[in-house]
């Protein structure tokens, strides 16, 4: 049974021109999968499609041969929370809560109890163990993407969704990131399906889907 | 369970955003406690101000004194604070309350006090009419003797046995009777009411005092070589007392025994009821005054609660869809923003709520003696759980909104924003 199944999905914006052309795309358990494509191009439509963020205009997309638009919106809100990760490419932590609550959050929000020796045996292996208290604003950038890292896995979800995770990084990190994200999500168990318009790091990935962008 | 589990999470995103604004929440706090300790002092002290005039009333249904101001002949004669009115014609007072319709009729002669009690010249109805029991000593008989009420002794130190002149009028300046000194015989308990700041002495002593026969009541200040005095010769029908306090015999007298005394030249009937009435209808106005300045005040915190959460949700807006695309349900955003208002709605309302009751605790210690009201803090008036309730409702009721808008938070623009 694939991790993910969407068929012939498109989007529309109000009422606007589809966004990309009706799409499949399979992702097994364990297919890291890259969206690729330039700024414009769907790539964060069809992530929200892929979370059951929002319902696809056409077509289907099936998480573990569950249809999503056969769930309501609350029953939804389960699914991702027990079964998904996030990592987003500009806000990445709660404001006000520090980080280990962050984490604890995601755990939280899985209706799973809080498990703190979990969250800082995470945050150690990020190299964020120091950092445990802190608040958000108290990280740098690279810090709070690591610190929604831990959140994304906390949880032990089968699917982590990552948007233009490297974008805003110098080759170095971005590497270093991706080797991070697909090594956690690997140990985990955790399967990595990642946007970005950024090329470099498409070797990585075992299938890649390019969005071709508007003409 | 899964209902109580998203409870949870709210109430933990609640605290943690009140924290991570403390400032502005304690502000919040502080402006809805000072409205609700406003109201609540307001209520208890009118509330408090009434019944210990209610006390002080002790069952008078009519006062008979001077013509003047009713207001100011109430005062004086039950409530003792005020100037007399003047002076009645004993003979006047012994025909009223002959009247059938007169149950009990208490004569009072006053004018003179010591150390600023007042000395009030009466007979043994008076006891009666207060519910006074002898605490010590034996009841005063002969004129020159005193009781002391259970306040007075305490102020004054003196037990029986002990002698005190007093002054004329009512403040410690006057001149004093120095030749001329009361022995206390005994001291009244307690009652919580008027009597316990008073001295009383049988109505002889008064004119003893007095040789004219006329208290010095309404002719203050009073000095001595007053061509009253001059006459020591008068007979006992020229003797005048202040005033008379009637108990009907039934409560038909209500209707005709104050008209009928009205009536006639020299006298005037008042009622304190109604005098009472009048007053609070004036006092009433300042307290209304307050009473809407303290509800004004518990408006602008309700607002205060409604901007501080509707600018941590504008603050808060990214964190909120980030909540939801973490797997946040509605119900869980929206319960979050509402604790919030819950919070500084029961904080506020114990926090004021306390600080009414000590503010009230304070004044009355402050007002104590000798003239005090007896003003308490630690009493309960019904109407507080109505300013209460109230309170909370309009706390939660202004965290409403910013939590209906936390509840709509859109999913649609999922993660684009983020
Ligand atoms: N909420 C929205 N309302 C209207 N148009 C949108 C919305 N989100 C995205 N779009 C439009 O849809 C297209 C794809 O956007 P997006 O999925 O964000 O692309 P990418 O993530 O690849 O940059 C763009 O033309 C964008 O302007
Ligand atoms: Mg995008």
């Amino acid at each position: 049974m694939p991790l993910l199944a969407a068929s012939r999905i498109g989007a529309r914006h109000d009422a606007q021109d589809w966004v990309f052309p009706p799409l499949d795309l399979v992702v097994e358990p364990g297919q890291n999968t890259l969206i690729l494509g330039p700024s414009g191009s769907g790539k964060t439509t069809l992530l929200n499609l892929l979370a059951g963020l929002a319902l696809p205009a056409q077509g289907e997309v099936r998480f573990r041969d569950q249809s999503l638009a056969a769930l309501d919106e609350s029953a939804r809100d389960r699914l991702r929370g027990r079964h998904m990760g996030f990592v987003l490419q500009r806000l990445h932590l709660i404001a006000s809560l520090n980080v280990v609550d962050n984490i604890l959050l995601a755990q939280r929000l899985a209706g799973s109890a809080p498990d703190p020796a979990r969250a800082r045996a995470l945050l150690a292996r990020l190299g964020l163990g120091v950092h445990a208290e802190r608040m958000p604003a108290q990280l740098s950038q690279g810090e709070a993407q690591r610190v929604a890292l831990a959140r994304a896995l906390v949880h032990r979800p089968s699917l982590i969704l990552a948007d233009e995770p490297t974008s805003a990084l110098d080759d170095a990190n971005c590497a270093a990131v991706i080797s991070l994200l697909l090594e956690q999500a690997a140990a985990e168990g955790a399967t990595l399906v990642a946007a970005t318009h950024d090329a470099r790091i498409k070797a990585h990935f075992s299938q890649v889907l390019s969005l071709p962008g508007r003409a | 369970m899964s209902l109580l589990h998203d409870a949870a999470t709210g109430w933990l995103l609640a605290t943690a955003s009140l924290r991570a604004r403390l400032a502005a929440t304690l502000l919040t706090v502080a402006l809805l406690a000072v409205g609700v300790a406003l109201i609540i002092a307001l209520l208890l002290v009118s509330r408090q101000l009434e019944a210990k005039s209610e006390r002080d009333n002790a069952g008078i249904d009519l006062v008979v004194g001077a013509k003047g101001s009713p207001l100011q002949l109430i005062l004086s004669s039950v409530y003792h604070v005020d100037i007399p009115t003047g002076n009645i014609p004993q003979a006047d007072a012994t025909r009223v309350a002959a009247l059938p319709m007169v149950r009990r009729a208490v004569p009072l002669a006053l004018g003179d006090s010591y150390r600023r009690f007042r000395i009030v010249g009466t007979d043994t109805g008076f006891d009666a009419l207060y519910g006074l029991r002898v605490a010590a000593g034996t009841r005063a008989q002969r004129p020159m003797e005193a009781m002391l009420g259970a306040e007075v002794a305490r102020t004054t130190g003196m037990a029986p046995g002990a002698r005190f002149a007093g002054n004329h009028g009512l403040s410690d300046s006057a001149a004093g009777h120095t030749e001329e000194s009361f022995i206390v015989t005994g001291v009244f308990a307690p009652t919580g009411s008027v009597a316990d700041r008073l001295i009383v002495t049988p109505l002889d002593s008064v004119w003893h005092l007095h040789p004219s026969k006329v208290p010095p009541a309404g002719r203050e200040p009073h000095a001595h070589g007053d061509a009253n005095h001059d006459d020591a010769d008068q007979d006992a029908a020229q003797r005048k007392i202040t005033a008379l306090l009637i108990q009907y015999a039934s409560p038909l007298a209500a209707a005709r025994l104050p008209r009928e005394i009205n009536a006639g030249s020299a006298l005037q009937a008042a009622s304190p009821a109604a005098e009472m009435t009048r007053l609070f209808g004036f006092l009433g106005i300042g307290i209304d005054t307050l009473r809407a300045l303290a509800a004004l005040i518990v408006v602008l915190a309700s607002l205060g609660v409604f901007s501080a959460l509707s600018a941590a949700m504008a603050e808060r807006r990214g964190d909120l869809q980030l909540l939801r695309v973490l797997g946040a349900p509605r119900g869980v955003v929206c319960v979050s923003v509402l604790a919030q208002g819950a919070v500084i709605g029961l904080a506020g309302v114990i926090l004021g709520l306390l600080s009414g009751h000590l503010a009230v605790e304070a004044l009355g210690a402050g007002l104590a003696r000798p003239q005090g009201i007896g003003l308490g803090g630690w009493t309960w008036a019904a109407d507080e759980a109505w300013v209460v309730l109230v309170a909370l409702a309009m706390a939660l009721g202004a965290s409403l909104m910013p939590a209906w808008r936390a509840y709509r938070t859109n999913l649609s623009a999922g993660l684009a924003e983020l």
